[in-house]
């Protein structure tokens, strides 16, 4: 049986957004949440999709050393959460095997989720 | 009878720790909350101590106007939750009538308090 499964990152970050008429464009900044979810069915010799470990290590290997504590126009030029869910998405795609789903939030109401 | 009465607020904002050894000392950002405490004795004709709306207003006029989707840094040399704490007491304590204590997150875990 196809399950879900999906593990929680917590980072924070600098931004501004050069494009955005409002308090946006000015230099700010939050304690964003990412969520990777990926598909796949449980080896009936160890029981789980994927080791939660192993994800968290791609994760914070491939995305998170470059946005934890970091000003994220540093990494593109308008880093809208839109923008930086597919940053991620390419980051992650060949990483991780049974991708489904990337979930970005810039504040605990705000989120964006991406998929393909 | 005295009752604390507490606004909750909630700011975006950037900031590096010049003095930090370690990934503070670089920019980046926060979802912050500033809870606002303030102690007296409710009216006998209204039944309030203060109005809600009122602190509200006050807080943004006084200090949050100048915090919210804005780099700390350039408030102070060195905006720790520590000394950006302290700089809303100083900016609130002239303004509202009763001012008991402010607290501070960076994050929903790290929290500083301020008390008269």
């Amino acid at each position: 049986m196809d399950m879900l499964l999906s593990v929680d990152f917590f980072f924070c970050a600098a931004h501004h957004l050069p494009f955005y008429d409002g308090p946006c464009k000015r230099l700010h900044g939050h304690n964003y949440q990412l969520r990777v979810t990926l598909t796949g069915r449980p080896s009936p010799k160890d029981g789980m999709i994927r080791d939660f470990d192993e994800i968290k290590r791609t994760v914070t290997e491939m995305v998170l050393v470059e946005c934890d504590h970091h000003n994220l126009n540093d990494l593109m030029e308008n880093p809208t959460a839109e923008n930086m869910v597919v940053w991620m998405w390419e980051r992650l795609e060949k990483h991780i095997q049974g991708l489904r789903e990337l979930q970005l939030w810039e504040t605990p109401e705000y989120c964006v989720t991406y998929r393909q | 009878m005295k009752m604390r009465l507490k606004v909750d607020f909630h700011f975006s904002s950037a900031h590096a720790l010049p003095f930090y050894e370690g990934v503070c000392k670089r920019m980046h950002g926060h979802n912050y909350r500033l809870q606002v405490t303030v102690e007296g004795k409710p009216n006998p004709n209204d039944g309030m101590i203060r109005d809600f709306e009122d602190i509200k207003q006050r807080v943004w006029a006084s200090a949050l106007t100048a915090a919210d989707h804005h780099c700390l840094n350039d408030l102070m040399e060195n905006p720790t939750a520590e000394n950006v704490a302290a700089w809303f007491w100083e900016k609130l304590k002239p303004n509202i009538e009763g001012l008991q204590a402010i607290a501070l997150w960076e994050n929903p875990d790290y929290c500083v308090t301020v008390e008269s």
